[in-house]
């Protein structure tokens, strides 16, 4: 096993697999592609740079505060999970014409997190980021997606889910500064306990941004009586030459649905999380790569049925 | 002897929201019976369905329902699932988003969960659901495809009849499975169900029109009115029914009232 120290950052190249540490971050792949790192110890910061498209996930796990830039170059193709178990500001440059698949995973945080991510997308880009939290405890999410090339596209897919008393304060703010960009807003989210959300999602078309899109569609579902959920769509728009949609629906698990299942012998816990999880299902759906959308959907799985089971 | 009948119901009294839909009714049902309940709209007939199968906020006020000699009044409809009630829904419930194949596997595991058995893994379950579908001539698509999302009339109710294949119940409820099919359908699905009965398991047939029982001849015919059963007798009742109407059961149930609130 070879092993590389350039300042802070180990490169420990054991075959197949490539694990790179990059100050309390690591970052795991099987790739032949390396992407080149930086770190810089005063400011705290990482830089990532992709410079060719890669054939596998990349995998960044962030466990010491940090302040991490990644820039995906012209015409590259990637697929990135991050990992936050701290406060961490995430930037992302996604260049002309590349594809970035995004993965924010905030797993069951026992501790309060500030999780900031601001993602660039330039002309002809394309990013879809998912969104995927579930957590225990205190959140503030903060997305910043500005869209400043022409024809650029961003889709946002959230998975929330909040147990116990558990409170996240999500501002996702989508930003049309070019023409003919297009944006989408999918969010699930699923309140157990006394957890309490509130998702504010903002679409601002500003005025030089003709022949926009803009969608926004949010579902919930409360599994308590005390878990409450506040969804606040907001549009601001400079334009006329645009076309927008958005809507927003909070309730309860489908009786009728429950009792169906029910009456083929499935356990109340069973049949919940068959309709919570096939409520979340189009998110998943969504997700390219089917080794994440595994990974990530049976993580999902758990979580929620961890919380009905303990909810009887 | 109250062994012999897989199915006793009793004096039964059931309000939903406040309003009493079924007064004192009466029905036992042998093993391997296959029993038709008719009756106008409005009757009962459902309720009668969604009360044995357990549906929440159907409240049994008085009298006896028991299944295999033991009370299930107080059972959840899980626990009377497990024990080998099944009702194919009128309305079969859509569900986007979960994979029909994967919505029957759990079924099953819970199933065999309760029996204490070894819950059965994707492979085995495959071979397994495939011979019944063989069985009722049904397509394999239909595995994967949500629970009934987007499927036609006749193709929920056949999936009904695929669920009843596969969890093997001892006592069918069909509810108005006849409703909303052409006559291709509901040839295809008393098929279906002709092909699951036997001496061990009974069957209760809810309809409205008598056709369905040109297809499943059943054992007897009950006609109910106003939440009880007013007349019972052999499958020559429906074809009564069918030609006379229900309008002198109707007339009959009144006067019955009538003359209880005069005494």
């Amino acid at each position: 096993m070879n092993q590389t120290t350039i300042g802070d950052i180990s490169l420990i190249d054991g075959a197949p697999e490539l694990n790179i540490s990059v100050a309390g971050m690591r970052l795991s792949r099987c790739d032949e592609i390396l992407p080149s790192i930086a770190y810089d110890e005063v400011l705290g910061r990482v830089n990532v740079a992709i410079k060719e498209s890669l054939t596998k996930p990349l995998t960044m796990s962030i466990a010491r505060e940090a302040e991490v830039d990644i820039v995906i170059g012209k015409g590259v193709s990637a697929h990135i999970l991050l990992q936050s178990s701290t406060a961490s500001v995430v930037q992302v440059d996604v260049h002309e014409q590349a594809q970035a698949d995004l993965y924010f995973l905030s797993a069951r945080n026992d501790v309060a997190l500030n999780l900031r991510s601001v993602i660039n997308v330039a002309k002809e880009a394309e990013v879809r980021i998912f969104d995927i939290g579930c957590a225990v405890d205190k959140t503030m999410r903060t997305i910043d997606v500005m869209l400043q090339g022409e024809m650029g596209k961003a889709a946002y897919f959230g998975v929330d889910h909040l147990n116990g008393d558990a409170n996240k304060d999500s501002r996702l703010t989508i930003t049309h500064q070019e023409p003919k960009t297009q944006s989408e807003q999918n969010v699930r989210g699923v309140y157990a306990g006394k957890a309490a959300s509130s998702f504010l999602g903002k679409v601002i078309v500003e005025r030089e941004a003709k022949f926009c899109k803009a969608a926004q569609l949010y579902k919930s579902i409360l599994l308590s009586e005390e878990a409450s959920a506040r969804a606040r769509p907001e549009l601001e728009i400079s334009n006329n030459d645009i076309s927008a949609s958005h809507g927003a629906s909070i309730g309860e698990l489908d009786a009728n649905a429950l009792f169906y299942l029910c009456s083929r012998g499935l356990t109340l816990p069973e049949a919940q999380s068959l309709l919570i999880n096939s409520l979340l299902s189009d998110i998943f759906l969504a997700i390219k790569e089917p080794s994440v959308r595994s990974s990530l959907q049976s993580m999902v799985a758990r979580a929620v049925r961890q919380s009905v089971v303990g909810a009887l | 002897m109250t062994s012999e009948y897989l199915l006793n119901i009793k004096h039964l009294h059931v309000s939903v929201e406040g309003h009493s839909i079924l007064k004192g009714l009466n029905l036992s049902v042998k093993k391997g019976e296959v029993h038709a309940i008719m009756g106008p709209n409005g009757s009962g007939k459902s309720t009668l369905a969604y009360t044995v199968a357990g549906k929440p906020d159907y409240a049994v006020e008085n009298g006896n329902l028991e299944f295999l000699g033991q009370s299930v009044v107080d059972m959840s409809a899980e626990e009377r699932a497990q024990l080998g009630i099944f009702l194919a829904f009128q309305y079969p419930v859509e569900i986007p988003g979960l994979n029909n194949a994967y919505f029957l596997r759990s079924a099953l595991n819970a199933l065999r969960k309760a029996r204490g058995e070894e819950e059965i893994d994707a492979v085995d379950f495959l071979q397994l659901v495939r011979s019944h579908l063989l069985k009722l001539k049904m397509d394999e698509r239909f595995l994967n495809r949500a629970v009934n999302a987007g499927f036609s009339g006749g193709e929920k109710k056949r999936n009904e009849i695929l669920q009843m294949s596969l969890l093997e119940p001892r006592l069918c409820i069909l509810d108005e499975t006849d409703s909303g099919l052409d006559i291709d359908a509901l040839r295809i699905s008393a098929d279906g169900i002709n092909a699951l009965r036997s001496d061990e398991r009974s069957m209760i047939v809810v309809t409205h029109y008598q056709r369905l029982l040109n297809y499943i001849t059943p054992d007897v015919v009950h006609v109910m009115v106003d939440g009880s059963i007013v007349e019972s007798g052999g499958k020559d009742l429906a074809i009564k029914l069918e030609r006379d109407g229900y309008d002198s059961f109707i007339a009959k149930a009144k006067q019955g009232l009538a003359s209880v609130i005069a005494s």
